[in-house]
C-alpha cells in the first residue's frame, strides 16, 4: 500500500461505517425525508392515493386555531419548565455536591423521576392531584383552602403539567450540573480563598458559576428541547383538555396523524417542530458555544 | 517585611503521616526553598502555611503571632499554584485585580455597574487599575492585559499568576512548584526572574520544588525534606558541601554523588582495600568503633583520574563519557561503587577517554563524606591512605 493514506481502501472505510450509516438512513434521514414529502400531499392514513398539494399544508398552519393554541401552550410550558428545572437542578447539584454524607443517595433519589416511566408516574400524579381524594387537596383542606381541580381546570392545567415536568427534569439537569461541578479544578477554589473570595456566595460568583458556563448552556438547550417534547403527561392525563388548555405540539401532531388520519397536515406540523429544534441546536453551536468556553 | 515560624507541625491523612514534627524559621525577606522528592509532604506544608489545610499539631506564626485559626484571607499570604489556577473567564487584568477587588471593595461596590453611581467606587477602581498596571509592567504583561488565560502561553500564564500574587504586596509569598509546567529554557529564565523579583520586593518567600537545581540557584536557604521530615536546613553551599544525611547528599547535586561501600576499621576507614586514617569528631556507633559497614560519598569533582598503577589509585572501567564542552563527566565502574561512579574531568581528557578503557581513580580525602549505617553523616576528617597499607593488601 503506497500513496495517500488509505488509498484504495475506501471500501473498507465504508464497510466499517456501514452499520452507523444504515441506522442513520433507516431511522433518521429516511423518515425525515418521508415526512417532508408527505407534508406536501393531502394523504390520509390508509388512503390508496394522495395528491400533491405543494405548500398548502404549511400555508394553512397560521390560520389553524389548534396549531396556534398548541404552539402557544408549548412555548408557555417550555418557558416555565426550562428556567425552573435548570435553576432547581443547579441548586440541587450544589447541595448534593456540598453534602457531607449521603451523596449517592440524594443523587439517585433526585434522578429517580428521570428513569421512571412517565406514563405510570402520570397516573400517580393524577391521583395525588385528584380533586376530592388526592393528598394535595387534603393538605390544602387542612389549611382551610377549598379543593382545587388542578388538572381539570383550564386556568391551572398547564402550570400543573409544568410542575410535573419540572419534577421530571430537575433531577436530569442536576446530574449534568454535578458532572460540570466535578470538572472545576479544586485549585481554583483554593486560589480564590487565598485571593480573598472565600464566602460561599463569593466562591460561587468567582469560580463556580463562570466555570459552569459551558455546562449551563448545554443544560439550558437540552432542557428546552426536552420541555418542547412534552407528550406523555398530556396524553395520559389530560388529552389536551380541558378546552384545549393543555394542547401541545407533539400531542396535536399525534392527534392529527393518528386520531384524524390527516397525515399531510401532521407531517407539516412535524416539519415546523423539527425546524424549531434545529434552530435551537444551531444557536447553541454557532452563537453561544464560543462565548462560554473562554477562548 | 514579615518573619515566618513553622513550629512542630504534624499532619496525617487518615493513618498516613505526611508531616512529622516539622519546624522552620524564616527571617525578614528571606527566600527559603523546600525541596524533596514528590510525596515528601512539602506541598502539604505550604498549604498549611497558606491556611488551605489545617495541621493536626503545631503552629504557624507570622511576626510571632499564631495564625492557625485564621482563614487564608486573614493571613494576607499570596500563593502561586503549580497549575497557576488562573480564572479562565477573566482577562489578565481582571485576574491580577481580583485580590485587590476582594480586599478593597465591599460587597456592594463589587456589583457590576456600581461605579456608575458611586464616585468612591470609581476612585477605588482607578486605584486598583493603577496598581494592576504597575504589577503588569513589572512582569512584562502590559500588552496582554485584555487577553484571557486561554490565549496565553505557559510562560505568560505563569507571569500572570506571579503578578496576581504580588499585586497586593502580601506578607508572605508561597510558591508551589511554579516552574514545573514550563519547558527547560523558559524554566532557567523564569528562575532568575523570580529570584530577582523576590530580592527587589523583599517579601519573605517559601518556594516548594522537587527540583534541587531550582532550590540551589534561587534560595538563600534550603530545607531538604524526606518522608515528612526536614533532614537539613542550610545555605545551598552548606547543604551541598556538608549534607546531614546520605539521602540529602544523594538528592542535592547534579550529577549525583557517588556512593562507595566502606567499613570502619581501627584508626580509620577501609575503602577500596586501603586504610584511610580518619579522625572522628564524635566516635561513631556510640563510642566504640565497631567493624560496621558505612558508606562514603564522593562528589564528581572529588575524584582524581590517573594511571591505574599510580599511588593510591583504584582500578575502574570507563562505561560512558559525557563531553560537555567546558568539562566532561566520566561514568566509571569499580568494585567499591555498586551503583557506579561519576567523576568530573577536564574537557581534554573527556575527548580522549574511550568507553571500556581501564583508568585509575582516587577520591580526594578532603572531599570524602562519611555516612553511618543509619544514613546520618559522620563528622570526620579523613587523611591520605598509607601506600604501605596499599601494598600490604
Amino acid at each position: 500500500m503506497t500513496g495517500k493514506p488509505g488509498g484504495g481502501r475506501g471500501w473498507l472505510a465504508w464497510l466499517l461505517i456501514a452499520p452507523a450509516v444504515l441506522g442513520l438512513v433507516l431511522f433518521v434521514l429516511g423518515p425525515t425525508i418521508a415526512v417532508a414529502v408527505m407534508s406536501l400531499t393531502d394523504w390520509q392514513l390508509g388512503a390508496a392515493e394522495a395528491a400533491f398539494v405543494g405548500l398548502d399544508n404549511y400555508a394553512a398552519l397560521p390560520g389553524d386555531r389548534v396549531f396556534r393554541i398548541a404552539l402557544a401552550n408549548t412555548l408557555v410550558y417550555g418557558a416555565i419548565v426550562t428556567p425552573v428545572s435548570v435553576l432547581l437542578g443547579l441548586g440541587l447539584a450544589l447541595l448534593v455536591e456540598g453534602a457531607p454524607a449521603g451523596r449517592t443517595f440524594f443523587r439517585s433519589a433526585f434522578f429517580l423521576p428521570v428513569v421512571s416511566t412517565t406514563v405510570a408516574m402520570a397516573v400517580v400524579w393524577e391521583f395525588l392531584l385528584h380533586p376530592s381524594m388526592g393528598p394535595a387537596n387534603l393538605l390544602l383542606g387542612t389549611l382551610g383552602i377549598a379543593p382545587q381541580n388542578f388538572l381539570g381546570h383550564a386556568g391551572t392545567v398547564l402550570p400543573t403539567l409544568a410542575a410535573i415536568g419540572i419534577w421530571e427534569n430537575a433531577g436530569f439537569n442536576m446530574v449534568l450540573f454535578l458532572a460540570g461541578l466535578k470538572s472545576i479544578p479544586r485549585e481554583l477554589y483554593q486560589a480564590a480563598a487565598v485571593d480573598g473570595a472565600d464566602r460561599p456566595w463569593e466562591r460561587f460568583w468567582t469560580v463556580t458559576f463562570p466555570l459552569l458556563g459551558p455546562t449551563l448552556l448545554f443544560v439550558v438547550v437540552i432542557a428546552l428541547l426536552r420541555s418542547f417534547k412534552v407528550f406523555e403527561t398530556v396524553a395520559a392525563i389530560t388529552q389536551g383538555g380541558p378546552r384545549r388548555a393543555s394542547e401541545v405540539l407533539l400531542y396535536t401532531i399525534y392527534q392529527e396523524g393518528f386520531g384524524f388520519f390527516r397525515i399531510g397536515h401532521a407531517s407539516a406540523l412535524t416539519m415546523v417542530f423539527l425546524a424549531g429544534l434545529l434552530v435551537l441546536a444551531l444557536v447553541q453551536i454557532r452563537l453561544l458555544d464560543r462565548r462560554v468556553h473562554y477562548r | 517585611m514579615t518573619t515566618l515560624d513553622i513550629v512542630g507541625i504534624e499532619k496525617s491523612f487518615g493513618a498516613t503521616p505526611v508531616l512529622r514534627d516539622v519546624s522552620l524559621a524564616l527571617g525578614h525577606g528571606e527566600f527559603l526553598a523546600i525541596v524533596g522528592p514528590s510525596g515528601c509532604g512539602k506541598s502539604t506544608l505550604l498549604r498549611i502555611v497558606a491556611g488551605l489545610e489545617a495541621a493536626d499539631r503545631g503552629s504557624v506564626r507570622l511576626d510571632g503571632q499564631p495564625v492557625d485559626a485564621l482563614p487564608p484571607k486573614g493571613r494576607d499570604v499570596a500563593m502561586v499554584f503549580q497549575s497557576y489556577a488562573l480564572y479562565p473567564h477573566m482577562t489578565v487584568a481582571q485576574n491580577i485585580a481580583l485580590p485587590l477587588v476582594m480586599r478593597d471593595l465591599d460587597r456592594r461596590q463589587r456589583l457590576p455597574g456600581w461605579r456608575l453611581v458611586s464616585a468612591a467606587t470609581r476612585a477605588a477602581r482607578r486605584r486598583i487599575a493603577g496598581t494592576v498596571a504597575e504589577a503588569a509592567d513589572m512582569l512584562q504583561l502590559s500588552a496582554l492585559l485584555d487577553r484571557r488565560p486561554g490565549q496565553l502561553s505557559g510562560g505568560q500564564r505563569q507571569r500572570v499568576a506571579l503578578a496576581r500574587a504580588l499585586v497586593r504586596r502580601p506578607r508572605i509569598f508561597l510558591l508551589d512548584e511554579p516552574l514545573s509546567n514550563l519547558d527547560a529554557t523558559l524554566r532557567t529564565q523564569t528562575r532568575n526572574e523570580i529570584a530577582q523579583l523576590q530580592r527587589r520586593l523583599g517579601v519573605t518567600t517559601v518556594y516548594v520544588t522537587h527540583d534541587q537545581v531550582e532550590a540551589m540557584t534561587m534560595a538563600t536557604r534550603i530545607a531538604v525534606m524526606f518522608e515528612g521530615r526536614v533532614h537539613q536546613v542550610g545555605t545551598p553551599e552548606e547543604v551541598y558541601r556538608s549534607p546531614a544525611s546520605l539521602a540529602v547528599a544523594e538528592f542535592v547535586g547534579t550529577p549525583r554523588i557517588t556512593v562507595l561501600d566502606a567499613r570502619l576499621a581501627p584508626g580509620g576507614v577501609m575503602l577500596g582495600g586501603r586504610l584511610w586514617p580518619a579522625a572522628f569528631a564524635a566516635p561513631p556507633g556510640g563510642g566504640a568503633i565497631g567493624p560496621a559497614d558505612i558508606r562514603v560519598g564522593v562528589r564528581p569533582e572529588g575524584f582524581v583520574l590517573g594511571d591505574p598503577a599510580g599511588p593510591g589509585m583504584l582500578a575502574a572501567r570507563v562505561s560512558h563519557v559525557e563531553y560537555l564542552g567546558s568539562e566532561g563527566l566520566a561514568h566509571l565502574l569499580l568494585d567499591a561503587a555498586p551503583r557506579g561512579a561519576v567523576a568530573r574531568i577536564d574537557a581534554g581528557l573527556a575527548g580522549r577517554l574511550r568507553p571500556g578503557e581501564t583508568v585509575g581513580v582516587r577520591p580526594d580525602p578532603a572531599g570524602l563524606l562519611l555516612f553511618g549505617p543509619d544514613g546520618r553523616r559522620l563528622d570526620a576528617r579523613v587523611g591520605q591512605p598509607s601506600s604501605a597499607m596499599a601494598e600490604a593488601s
